[in-house]
């Protein structure tokens, strides 16, 4: 178990170097000694925040946050309560073509920035192009694979556009698979 | 928290490399032996930085820097040191400065940093920033902090040099900030994360339009030298504090402002009077932007 010790730290270092022991431990708890209210409120807030279960110690003329995460991260699936987000294209929205390229690798990579993130993502007709060789997303990708998010790419569109060698995250899927993926989600969300 | 290192050369005439922490001294900046003016360039850069690990409590900067009035050497000198001692380094916050823009030197020295155990997060201003892009390397970098004129030499994809925009140069308009980012960023000219410095500063993420940061407006920051270097330098010791960079930059373009309010600054204050400022705009500000505060500041209140 971590101990920070952020006494004499002014805001908002106690919280940031909470949220990066937090970060590079997930699921485990921490503590957090801090030596005057405001930080004592700060931290205990942006830990309440985060899902942890936080119990306060005074001593030694300071405060013992004692940072419990309430359980193990959960993988993405339960965290973003089964939503799947639908992948059509290599780009996003209408309009320039390059422009669109770059807005979803913005969308990709503030996916992987937000929580709760979906259960799955699903690659569909030029989409595939995202999880395929020369992907400029394969490493945002394979970052939200490792978060639990699962990623399908449909097996059709990557043999129809020369693409079926050339997978590169996530694994392949069929029409059936994705239907039933598509309709039991409890929301879906079309790019 | 994390090991800034921050280097760039200087205008003085054979000033010999130095490597070592930064300490403030009065108005002056001692890295080792060596003594900087901390008013205009990588001083003002380094002196920003500093307030900010200073005023965080956080351990000072490290520095590279040589003397170069144009001539080269001193360039040179800090490229060789730093692909020769690059690992031994070990930063976790790179942030390259004032030096003369030499694409071979500079891919060299990506080509060390991004070969390293731990790749450190890269940081590029002035010509470090020209030398990355001229390369073909801005993608590797993590922070890009140009000036709108630098942005329109990022987003002119056959520019190896800002004196040789062939379209931008004199039509160069703020509403067109947003077009010259998405094409720095569809020619793979710009870092992942762009604070575009100016009247209004512009952060981007990805292409993604983050931020706008237009109050308080102080016009007379736009005419003291060395005031986009304090952003940079706040940047880099706001990343190095912990914060997101998108974050950091925020903060940077925030405390510069309303530090230049506190200070009433006129084209004539200089940098040293910005900086003074920071810890007070910190004190003031800080714990509310980063919106977790829950008790008021006052500004009277100490450390």
């Amino acid at each position: 178990m971590e101990t920070i010790d952020a006494r004499v730290l002014p805001c908002p270092q106690p919280v940031v170097r909470t949220k990066k022991a937090l970060e590079r431990a997930p699921g485990e708890p921490v503590t957090v000694l801090v030596d005057n209210p405001e930080s004592r409120d700060n931290v205990s807030r942006f830990a309440r925040s985060q899902g942890c279960a936080v119990a306060v110690r005074e001593a030694d003329g300071g405060f013992y946050l004692d940072i419990t995460p309430e359980s193990t991260p959960a993988p993405a699936a339960a965290e973003g309560g089964g939503g799947v987000v639908l992948i059509t294209d290599y780009r996003f929205g209408t309009g320039d073509e390059r422009l669109g390229e770059i807005l979803m690798k913005a969308f990709l990579n503030t996916l992987w920035d937000y929580d709760p993130k979906p259960a799955k993502l699903v690659f569909v007709n030029y989409g595939v192009r995202l999880t395929t060789e020369g992907s400029e997303v394969l490493e945002t990708l394979a970052l939200l694979e490792k978060k639990g998010v699962e990623v399908f790419s449909c097996g059709t569109c990557l043999e129809y556009y020369g693409l079926g060698e050339k997978l590169k995250v996530g694994l392949v899927s069929n029409m059936y698979a994705i239907v039933d993926v598509l309709l039991s989600a409890s929301k879906v969300v079309r790019i | 928290m994390m090991r800034l290192l921050i280097v760039g050369t200087v205008p003085v005439v054979d000033l010999p490399l130095a490597c070592g922490e930064v300490h403030r001294e009065g108005q002056m900046l001692k890295i080792g032996e060596t003594t900087l003016a901390g008013g205009q360039g990588t001083g003002a850069m380094l002196g920003a930085a500093l307030a900010v690990t200073e005023y965080l409590k956080l351990d000072p900067p490290w520095a590279v820097v040589a003397g170069d009035i144009g001539g080269g050497a001193g360039s040179r000198a800090v490229y060789e040191y730093l692909i020769e001692n690059i690992a031994a380094l070990a930063p976790e916050i790179l942030a390259l400065h004032y030096c003369l823009p030499d694409m071979m030197l500079m891919g060299s020295l990506c080509r060390q940093v991004v070969g390293l155990a731990a790749r450190p997060m890269l940081l590029a201003d002035a010509g470090a920033m020209y030398a990355a892009k001229a390369a073909g390397l801005a993608g590797d970098f993590d922070v890009f902090t140009p000036d709108l004129s630098e942005l329109a030499f990022l987003a002119d994809k056959a520019a190896t040099h800002p004196a040789y925009i062939s379209r931008h140069l004199f039509t160069t308009e703020a509403a067109r900030i947003p077009e010259l980012a998405i094409a720095a960023y569809r020619d793979r000219n710009a870092a992942r994360l762009l604070l575009v410095k100016g009247a209004t500063d512009y952060i981007f993420r990805d292409g993604d339009l983050m931020a706008r940061v237009a109050a308080p407006d102080v016009p007379a920051l736009e005419a003291i030298g060395g005031t986009g270097d304090t952003i940079t330098g706040l940047t880099a010791g706001f990343i190095a504090a912990g914060l997101e960079p998108h974050q950091a930059a925020l903060f940077a373009a925030r405390t510069n402002r309303t530090a230049g309010e506190l200070a009433a600054v006129t084209p004539a204050s200089r940098v040293p009077e910005l900086i003074a400022g920071f810890p007070e705009v910190f004190r003031a500000h800080l714990c509310a932007w980063s919106g977790i505060c829950t008790w008021p500041h006052n500004l009277s209140e100490g450390d």
